[in-house]
C-alpha cells in the first residue's frame, strides 16, 4: 500500500523537478549572454587546456632567430638592422645547402630594399621557401601590378569554406615570389586573439575579395611541394589542403591544442648562423642540424615586439609560427563543439541534481554534498574526455545550467523544509491548547460530577434521618432522582466522546416511527419547559412518512440535547421542532425565541469542551460536550448539523440525515437482555491484623466467587502482592509492622499498578485524602458494606464464565 | 433489667459468630485493664477496633459501643468509658443471635 502511494507521488515530482530544470536551464541562458561569464568560461576551458596539454615532438623544427644578441654581434659586420637583402639571401643559400626541409620567412619584404635582386636570384634556384605576407582590414595604396600577382599565387575561394576575411594582402615584392613561375610560396601572417587577448585559434585561410591565401604555419607545410588543391567538406564541416584536413570554426579557424613543451623547440641566433654561412667562424656543428629540419627565420628581440599571449604565457611570434605549424602538421586541433555532445552534457548537468533531489525519506544532506562534488566532476570528466578525443565541447554552460538547477532544488527543498516547520509549529500550538482545553475540562467536570454526587449522598444522608417526616422523604428522593439523572447524563457525554475519539461510537439502523421518537422526546422534556412557561411544540408535514429506517436511539439522543438547550436558554416564548422528509432525507429543525449567538460564538459552540460564553458553564452548566457529540453523530449518519442564529432573535438548529422510507411491518420489537445476577472470578490480596475483620471480609469475598489471600500486617502484604499478584488489595491503615499507606506507597514504587483499597474506620477524614494521593485508588469504610464491596469489586473483576446449569 | 437483646445475623456466618463473641469478651477484659492504667491510647484503639467490626457482621451496636469509646478515650473521659463498659457487658451478656438465611 505504502509503495502504491509512493508510485502516485513520483510523476507529480518529476514534473516539478523538470520545471525546476526548465527553470534553471533559462537562467543560465541569460547568465551566459554576458561578458563576464563568457570570460569566465574561457578560462574554464584554460584551465581545461593546461590540465591535459601532452608533449608534441618539435625536434624537426628550428628557428634562425635575429636576436637581441645577434643584432649587436652582427652590427660591426654588416650594419643595424633592418639588413640588405643580401644578407638574407646568404642565409637562405645557407640553409638550402645544409639540407633544410624548409624555410619560412617571419619577416615581410614588401618594400624594395638594397641589394634585392640578390635575394631574387637566390630564390630563382631554391625551393621550399615560405615568404610572409601581411593581412590589413584597411585599404592601403598598393603597387598596380599586385592585382596581376595575386592572380598567380591565391587560390579561389572554394564554395561555402569559411576563411578569415581581410581588405587587402600586403605581399612580398614581386620579384620574390613570381617570374614567369612561382619563386617562393606565401602565407599570411595575421593573429587573431581572442577578447581576453590570448590566443587560441588561428586561422587556415585568409580571404580578399574572392581569393583566399593560405596562413603562414600552413602554407610552410606544402613549401616546396605541388601546389595543393584546396576543398571544403561541408557535412563535416572541414577543410581539406591537399592531403590533410581540419574541422574548422565558422570564420575559417581552427581551435589548436597546445602542448607543454613549445620550451623544448631549438634554434640558434641568426648573427651564428650568417657567420656559419660567410665561414667567418667556426659552424659549431650549424649545418648538421639543420639538415632535414623545417627552418622558421624571424625575431623574439624585444625591439621588434613580435609577442603573443597563449595558454602558456607569452610566447614570441616567430616560436608560435612554428609551433602554430607543428601542430597543424600533426593534426593536434580540436574538432568545434558538436550539438550532440553538449546536449548530452546539458542533460548529465540537470541530471544530477534531479538525482539527488529525488524525492525519498531519509535523505540526508550528504546526498546533496555527494550529489554538489559529482555535478562538476561529470560535466569536467566527459568534457575532458571530449578534449583527448580532439572535440571541443562547452563547459562553463552545462556547469552553470548543473549549479543553478542545484540551488533552485535546494531553496525549493528548504521551502519545503520551512512549510514543514511552520505545520509542525502550528500542530503543537494546537495540540497544546487541545492539551490545555482538557484539563480545564476534566477539572471543570470533577466539579460537575461532584455538585449531584454530593447532593445525592446528603439528602440520602438525610432519608436515614428518622426525625423528617414520610413527605419529606419523598421530596428528597425527587431530588436524589434528579441529581443522579444529571450525573448520569454526564458520565454518558463523556463516555460518547471518548467513544467518538476513539473512532468506536457505531450507528445502527433500524426501521422505526420517527413521530414516536420525536413524541417521546416532547414528552420526556415538556414539564421543563412548562416550567418555565415555554410553548414546546413538533410540526410534522403532512407528508412525513410514518416509518423510516434510522438509529432512534441516536436521534432521540441529539433531539433531546438540541431542545434541552433550547429550553435551557429561551426564557420566554417557544421551542418548536418542525420535520419534512424529502427524497429520503429527513430534515429536523429545533428552532426557539431565545437569546441568539453571535457570529463568534457559532463558530465555537460545536467544539467539544467549549461553550457559547466562558461563564455559561457557570451559569447553566453542563459538559461542553452536548452539541460535539450531536454534531458528530449526525456525520456519522451521514448527515449533518448546522445552526443559524441572530443576537436577539432565536436560534435555529437543523439536523439532516438520510433515512429510507419503511413499510411498517418491519418493526421488530426489541425485548430487553436477562438481567444475570453474576459472581465474579480473580483473586484479592486481604491485609488486616484483626481476625474479625479478615474472617468477615474473607467470607463476603468467597461468597462473590473470589479467591482471597489474607495477612496481618503491612509487610506480609507487601510480599504478597509482589509474589502472588493479585487482582485488587483491600488493605486496611493501621496495621502493626508496617502500616498500609507505607505498604501501600512501596507497592507502588515496585510498579505494582493493580487497583489497591483502603479499608477505614474514618473515611471523612484526612487519611483518606492523603491515602488517595499516596496511591490508594478508593477507600472501603469500615464497617464493612456488602454492597459497596460488590460494588469495588465488580468494577475492577470479571464476570465468572460459569455454565449454564443442565439438568439431568 | 435483663431485656434481652435480639440480633439478626446473616446465616452465611453462623459459623464465624462464636469466635466473634468471644473475642468481644476480650474486649471488656482489655477495656478493664486499660482504664487500670489509665491508658487512653490504649482505650481508643480498642474503641476503634469494635467499630471497625461490630456492623459487619450485623452488629450495629457494637460499632456504635466502639465509636462513643472512642471518643470518650480520647477525651481522656475514663469515667464515661469505665460506664460504656458496664453498658457493653450487659448488652453482650444479653445477647440472642438469630441467624437469617
Amino acid at each position: 500500500m505504502i509503495g502504491k502511494l509512493e508510485n502516485l507521488g513520483q510523476p507529480a515530482d518529476l514534473l516539478r523537478s523538470v520545471a525546476i530544470a526548465l527553470v534553471a536551464l533559462l537562467t543560465a541562458y541569460a547568465v551566459a549572454k554576458t561578458v563576464f561569464f563568457q570570460n569566465l568560461d574561457l578560462q574554464l576551458h584554460d584551465v581545461q587546456a593546461r590540465l591535459l596539454a601532452r608533449e608534441v615532438d618539435f625536434s624537426d623544427l628550428l628557428f634562425v632567430d635575429v636576436s637581441e644578441e645577434s643584432i649587436k654581434s652582427l652590427e660591426p659586420e654588416i650594419g643595424a638592422w633592418p639588413y640588405s637583402r643580401s644578407v638574407y639571401a646568404k642565409v637562405t643559400e645557407f640553409l638550402r645547402d645544409a639540407g633544410a626541409r624548409s624555410i619560412t620567412f617571419d619577416i615581410v619584404f614588401s618594400e624594395a630594399r638594397p641589394q634585392d635582386d640578390e635575394l631574387a636570384e637566390t630564390l630563382h634556384k631554391s625551393s621550399g621557401v615560405t615568404l610572409a605576407v601581411l593581412a590589413k582590414d584597411y585599404t592601403v595604396t598598393s603597387a598596380d601590378d599586385t592585382e596581376r600577382m595575386l592572380e598567380h599565387i591565391t587560390w579561389n575561394k572554394p564554395p561555402a569554406a569559411p576563411a578569415f576575411p581581410w581588405q587587402q594582402f600586403i605581399l612580398p615584392r614581386d620579384m620574390f615570389i613570381w617570374a614567369d613561375k612561382p619563386l617562393a610560396d606565401v602565407g599570411v601572417i595575421a593573429v587573431i586573439p581572442d577578447n581576453d587577448g590570448i590566443l587560441r585559434r588561428v586561422p587556415v585561410l585568409h580571404q580578399v575579395g574572392d581569393k583566399v591565401l593560405m596562413g603562414l604555419s600552413t602554407a610552410t607545410i606544402f613549401s616546396g611541394k605541388p601546389r595543393p588543391d584546396i576543398r571544403f567538406d561541408s557535412a563535416a564541416r572541414a577543410l581539406q589542403i591537399g592531403d590533410h584536413t581540419w574541422p574548422v570554426f565558422d570564420d575559417g579557424t581552427v581551435l589548436l591544442r597546445f602542448p607543454n613543451n613549445h620550451r623544448s623547440m631549438e634554434g640558434f641566433h641568426f648573427s651564428d648562423v650568417f657567420y656559419a654561412a660567410m665561414t667567418m667562424r667556426p659552424s659549431d656543428g650549424i649545418a648538421e642540424k639543420i639538415k632535414g629540419r623545417k627552418v622558421f627565420v624571424g625575431s623574439t628581440a624585444e625591439s621588434i615586439n613580435d609577442y603573443q599571449n597563449t595558454l602558456f604565457g607569452r610566447t614570441a611570434g616567430l616560436h608560435l609560427l612554428g609551433q602554430v605549424n607543428q601542430l597543424l602538421e600533426k593534426g593536434e586541433v580540436l574538432a568545434p563543439p558538436k550539438l550532440r555532445w553538449d546536449l548530452i552534457l546539458l542533460a548529465l548537468a540537470l541530471f544530477v541534481p534531479i538525482l539527488s533531489f529525488r524525492e525519498r525519506e531519509n535523505r540526508s544532506p550528504l546526498n546533496y554534498a555527494v550529489g554538489f562534488i559529482l555535478l562538476p566532476l561529470c560535466i569536467g570528466g566527459l568534457s575532458s574526455w571530449l578534449y583527448l578525443q580532439k572535440q571541443s565541447s562547452a563547459l562553463g554552460f552545462p556547469l552553470l545550467t548543473g549549479l543553478l538547477a542545484f540551488v533552485f532544488f535546494l531553496v525549493r527543498r528548504l521551502w519545503h523544509l520551512y512549510n514543514e516547520r511552520q505545520r509542525l509549529f502550528y500542530e503543537k500550538l494546537a495540540a497544546e491548547e487541545s492539551y490545555k482545553l482538557k484539563s480545564q475540562f476534566i477539572s471543570h467536570m470533577t466539579h460537575e460530577l461532584r455538585t449531584p454526587l454530593a447532593a445525592i449522598m446528603g439528602f440520602n444522608r438525610l432519608i436515614g434521618d428518622s426525625e423528617h417526616g414520610e413527605r419529606g422523604q419523598t421530596q428528597y428522593t425527587k431530588v436524589i432522582e434528579k441529581n443522579s439523572h444529571h450525573l448520569m447524563t454526564l458520565i454518558n457525554n463523556m463516555l460518547d466522546q471518548g467513544k467518538i475519539e476513539a473512532g468506536q461510537m457505531k450507528i445502527s439502523k433500524v426501521p422505526a416511527r420517527i413521530r414516536e421518537v420525536v413524541d417521546d422526546v416532547v414528552a420526556t422534556l415538556s414539564n421543563m419547559a412548562a416550567e418555565k412557561g415555554l410553548a414546546l411544540t413538533a410540526i410534522y408535514t403532512d407528508n412525513l412518512p410514518t416509518t423510516l429506517d434510522f438509529d432512534a436511539f441516536r436521534v432521540r439522543q441529539i433531539l433531546l440535547n438540541l431542545v434541552g438547550n433550547a429550553i435551557k436558554f429561551t426564557e420566554r416564548g417557544f421551542v418548536r421542532l418542525d420535520l419534512r422528509c424529502a427524497n429520503e432525507q429527513l430534515d429536523i429543525v429545533v428552532t426557539d425565541s431565545g437569546p441568539g449567538m453571535a457570529p463568534d460564538v457559532l463558530e465555537r459552540i460545536f467544539i467539544p469542551f467549549k461553550q457559547g460564553a466562558d461563564n455559561t458553564q457557570h451559569a447553566y452548566g453542563g459538559t461542553g460536550l452536548g452539541l460535539a457529540i450531536s454534531r458528530n453523530l449526525c456525520e456519522l449518519m451521514n448527515g449533518t448539523l448546522k445552526v443559524t442564529s441572530q443576537l436577539g432573535k432565536g436560534s435555529a438548529f437543523t439536523m439532516q440525515f438520510p433515512a429510507a422510507v419503511c413499510a411498517d411491518q418491519e418493526i421488530v420489537a426489541q425485548q430487553p437482555p436477562p438481567k444475570a445476577t453474576q459472581r465474579l472470578s480473580g483473586r484479592v490480596l486481604l491485609a488486616d491484623d484483626n481476625d474479625d475483620i479478615r474472617d468477615l471480609v474473607t467470607r463476603l469475598l468467597k461468597k462473590q466467587g473470589v479467591s482471597v489471600i489474607p495477612v496481618v500486617d503491612g509487610r506480609q502484604a507487601l510480599e504478597a502482592a509482589l509474589r502472588e499478584m493479585p487482582d485488587l488489595v483491600l488493605m486496611d491503615m493501621e496495621m502493626p509492622v508496617m502500616d498500609g499507606l507505607t505498604a501501600t506507597k512501596q507497592l507502588r514504587e515496585s510498579g505494582f499498578a493493580k487497583p489497591i483499597f483502603a479499608m477505614t474506620a474514618h473515611p471523612e477524614g484526612p487519611e483518606v485524602e492523603r491515602a488517595l494521593k499516596q496511591g490508594f485508588d478508593g477507600y472501603l469504610e469500615k464497617p464493612v458494606n456488602r454492597e459497596r464491596l460488590h460494588g469495588i469489586l465488580a468494577a475492577f473483576l470479571e464476570p465468572r464464565a460459569e455454565p449454564t446449569a443442565v439438568s439431568g | 433489667m435483663t431485656t434481652k437483646v435480639i440480633v439478626e445475623v446473616d446465616a452465611d456466618l453462623a459459623d464465624l459468630v462464636p469466635n466473634f463473641l468471644a473475642n468481644r469478651q476480650k474486649d471488656l477484659l482489655q477495656i478493664k485493664a486499660a482504664l487500670d492504667k489509665s491508658d487512653n491510647d490504649a482505650l481508643r484503639i480498642i474503641g476503634h477496633n469494635m467499630k471497625g467490626v461490630g456492623g459487619g457482621y450485623g452488629f450495629s451496636d457494637i460499632t456504635e459501643f466502639g465509636k462513643l469509646i472512642e471518643v470518650a478515650a480520647k477525651d481522656g473521659n475514663y469515667d464515661t468509658v469505665r460506664a460504656l463498659r458496664q453498658e457493653y457487658e450487659a448488652y453482650l451478656a444479653n445477647l440472642e443471635v438469630r441467624y437469617v438465611p
